[in-house]
């Protein structure tokens, strides 16, 4: 890079912060050349985001010192932020959805004649705005038609019209179907040619291989290195991150606890909705882990929601155990044995105002209660069995609401829930989306120790790293229909890519 | 197993409040600003009265805190209340006995509360639309059966219900706080409370947890009916009467019990001791007022300013809380 010597366009020294008495920050630097990307890792409360904050105003700083142009500035709140030519794209989309993408790029600056909008101003305003990333969009359309990229792209849109000379994106791709990232990295590409420099956060380590210049890792608030890209590797970056090795894969054991010789726990059999999948066949043993991989779209989800009941089925026989069964609601579903853990565990999985304990015990009750009332010490056994073997981690206790939990450990109690629940067979959908790199060894670990413990697990992912690392079998799923079969020795990601997007083997 | 990690407060959430003693305070003050300005206050009459005029608020409030809790309303509480007043006194005592009477009022306000939470559930209409149609419809309905008058209840044992007491409590306060206390078991401690919580908190997620919704909506309703109906026959007894327009206005008194009690209009929070404290501290501001001769409009306005000012220092209170638990 021919900008490595000349003044960083923002500096970060030795940014000290704490709350109430813990060190969330110690004396943490960060730097940002003119035109390039840097990915800012670290895992869940490694304090990621209470840097950002502080860049942002949000939070003011202890002690250290923020420079832009090498120059000292003050960032009170974020108005200074803004004005600095510092803008935040967060990982959740704040828009107003009924309005057109005109009106929420120029939201609060709507061009007027009179008292009336001058809209024929405003949308060729708004498509010079969209010409400066070269995006194809049609300023009339309403937000809410809009794919989750698009909108993405519309926030990157607004920033850059507001002048941002540094946009900070904050797990941009979290809600991203995988195979639109593409359509972001363009826009950022577009970005540095104007150069305009990027901090990118993300867990998703391939993306940052493809996108980013540089990485700067923070462990426990506490800077670990920033390094060329091209220079380290994923496991480094990782071990970076983790502090440790990460197993990954599966143990031995675990291989020859798959039981074949006797009946699948589940058995579908020419499985189809109309629009959606056709000719689903799959058996899962107890023990084992099947894995299902698919692009977006490609209706390998709508399958393990049917399988729950949460969607309807046109055709085919699910067997549980070898019995004929029909599955007609969630309700149905858990009292047969089967249990979903779904995609957004925010929305689908938790109730967020209620704390560890009753989340883990929601669905499984009979073991708690005598006379139908429950006891709240056999609860809180069976609830702490989970928070150690799950290594669910909160400030308080495990009477702590489930808001205040990382993603990594939230997603580690939808899974408790249905271990306690003692179901027969477990769905995932996306089990390990935006959880960091830790808890997602932890999650891998103990869907293995439960699969040898005669658990079915049929898993549904779009990352191939996952698919990869954890299933015992790997299908592939193209349009709604299965098109490769892969023992965990034979995959490997070309052929899973291949399969998955339609190629024929 | 040994756990000392149960329930221990966050370390970095410093001071935690608890709402319900917030509350409690501020009833006690309200207490002691009315006995400083009308020495008759305090005195064991007006206590007694006092205890005498919550059950019909206070009873149906504990349907209606399931209500909120699940995410829903009822405005249909008061005419439920007029119905079956008007029910049992159309029934008896040409047709039926005392209590023969009162049952088949019951069963009306369970049928409201069924039909409420019929459509609600299958017919996925809003509850606030269901049960403004019943509030408007039961009425009419009250009105129709009694012949828009007064029916005279005069059954001695029947007026025990609004007017008897035992060793000077009220009669109908016991069977008011027996309610409470068993309805405090079932929020606290069964799976259909628990799930009730979850429901109002989050529908999607309860869902996809296995919960059926549509079954504990409908009994939600129903127990609602019920349990106004009840304070329906209560309010007949105290007027020794059922009247077409009793009740009037009884569901926004309830709710803002309910409200004043700390329970969420949003679903998924709130508690019954709260209610319980939310009706009489609704119930003795109104005594309060007049006993200090105020008119009863300034009672109305008096009554506004209470649910808006302890609801208001909550919302505080909440976005206090909230703000010392972030940056963890």
């Amino acid at each position: 890079m021919q900008l490595e010597n000349s003044v960083p366009l923002l500096q970060m020294q030795d940014i000290e912060k704490s709350f109430y008495g813990v060190t969330v920050l110690d004396r943490v630097s960060l730097d940002l050349q003119t035109g390039e990307v840097l990915a800012l890792l670290g895992e869940n409360g490694a304090g990621k985001s209470t840097l950002i904050k502080i860049l942002n105003g949000d939070y003011q700083k202890d002690g250290g010192a923020i420079l832009i142009d090498g120059k000292s500035v003050q960032i009170n709140r974020p108005r200074d932020a803004g004005a600095l030519g510092i803008h935040m794209i967060y990982q959740e989309q704040h828009y107003a959805p009924e309005l057109s993408v005109a009106e929420n790029l120029l939201l609060g600056n709507l061009p007027t004649r009179g008292i009336m909008v001058d809209w024929n101003k405003a949308y060729a305003m708004a498509r010079q705005h969209l010409n400066l990333l070269k995006v194809e969009l049609d300023p009339k359309k309403l937000m809410m038609n809009l794919s989750v990229v698009e909108r993405q792209i519309v926030e990157v849109v607004k920033a850059i019209s507001g002048n941002a000379r540094i946009i900070v994106m904050d797990e941009p791709t979290a809600a991203f179907p995988p195979n639109e990232v593409e359509l972001l990295f363009e826009s950022i590409r577009s970005l540095i040619k104007q150069n305009i420099s990027i901090i990118y956060i993300s867990h998703r380590l391939d993306e940052i291989f493809q996108i980013a210049n540089r990485a700067t890792v923070l462990r426990d608030g506490k800077l670990v290195g920033t390094h060329k890209i091209s220079a380290v590797t994923q496991r480094d970056l990782v071990q970076m991150m983790v502090g440790h090795e990460v197993a990954h894969g599966l143990s031995k054991e675990s291989m020859s606890a798959v039981r074949s010789d006797v009946p699948p726990v589940l058995s579908l059999r020419g499985l189809g909705r109309d629009g959606y999948f056709e000719n689903i066949d799959l058996q899962v043993a107890p023990g084992e882990i099947v894995g299902i991989f698919g692009l977006l779209g490609a209706g390998h989800d709508t399958i393990i929601n049917a399988i729950f009941g949460e969607q309807k089925l046109d055709r085919g026989e699910i067997r549980i155990n070898g019995n004929l069964t029909t599955v007609s609601s969630p309700y149905d579903a858990r009292n047969k044995g089967i249990g979903l853990v779904p995609a957004d565990r925010k929305v689908q999985g938790l109730i967020l105002d209620m704390n560890v304990r009753e989340n883990v015990t929601l669905s499984n009750w009979n073991p708690l209660s005598r006379l139908g009332f429950f006891q709240s010490q056999t609860e809180k056994q069976h609830a702490q069995q989970w928070i150690d073997r799950l290594g669910i981690r909160m400030a308080g206790g495990m009477a702590t609401k489930l808001r205040f939990l990382s993603g990594g450990n939230q997603q580690k109690v939808v899974l408790a829930r249905w271990l306690e629940a003692n179901v027969k067979v477990l769905l995932l959908n996306e089990p390990t989306w935006g959880v960091d790199v830790g808890a997602r060894s932890d999650i891998y670990a103990q869907l293995e120790a439960m699969a040898a413990q005669g658990l079915a697990i049929l898993m549904v992912s779009s990352d191939l790293d996952e698919v990869l690392s954890v299933s015992h079998r790997i299908l592939t799923v193209y349009r709604g229909r299965l098109t490769g079969q892969f023992s965990r020795d034979e995959a490997t990601r070309e052929k899973l890519l291949h399969a998955a997007a339609g190629g024929s083997e | 197993m040994t756990q000392v990690s149960v329930s221990r407060p966050s370390r970095s959430s410093g001071i935690k409040i608890n709402p319900t003693l917030v509350l409690l305070a501020a009833f006690i003050l309200m207490c002691l600003i009315f006995g400083s300005f009308a020495p008759t206050f305090f005195s064991l009459d007006n206590v007694v009265t006092i205890a005498s005029t919550l059950a019909v608020v206070g009873i149906s409030a504990v349907g209606m805190t399931m209500v909120l809790v699940s995410g829903g309303v009822d405005l249909s509480v008061g005419s439920v209340a007029a119905l079956t007043g008007v029910a049992a006194s159309a029934l008896w005592p040409s047709t039926l006995p005392i209590w023969a009477a009162a049952g088949v009022a019951l069963l009306s306000g369970l049928l409201v509360g069924l039909f409420n939470g019929l459509m609600i559930t299958r017919l996925k209409i809003n509850p606030l639309i269901t049960t403004l149609a019943t509030y408007s419809a039961v009425r009419g309905i009250a009105f129709v059966v009694s012949g828009t008058q007064d029916n005279q209840l005069g059954d001695p044992n029947f007026l025990f219900l609004g007017r008897g007491s035992i060793m000077g409590v009220p009669f109908s306060l016991i069977l008011m706080l027996a309610l409470y206390a068993a309805f405090f078991f079932v929020l606290r401690y069964t799976r259909f409370g628990r799930n009730l919580y979850a429901i109002g908190g989050s529908p999607e997620a309860a869902r996809l947890a296995g919960i059926s919704i549509n079954r504990h909506l409908l009994i939600v309703y129903a127990l609602c009916g019920l349990l106004s109906a009840l304070a329906g026959l209560i309010s007949a007894a105290q007027l020794a009467a059922g009247r077409p327009q009793a009740a009037f206005g009884l569901e926004f008194a309830v709710i803002a019990a309910v409200v004043l009690g700390g329970t969420s209009l949003a679903g998924g929070k709130g508690s019954i001791w709260g209610t319980l404290i939310g009706v009489v501290m609704l119930r003795t501001l109104d005594n309060g007022l007049v006993q200090l001769n105020v008119s009863s409009f300034y009672q109305d306005v008096a009554r506004g300013l209470v649910l808006l000012i302890t609801v208001g220092i909550d919302q505080l209170r909440l976005r206090f809380e909230k703000s010392q638990q972030r940056g963890t």
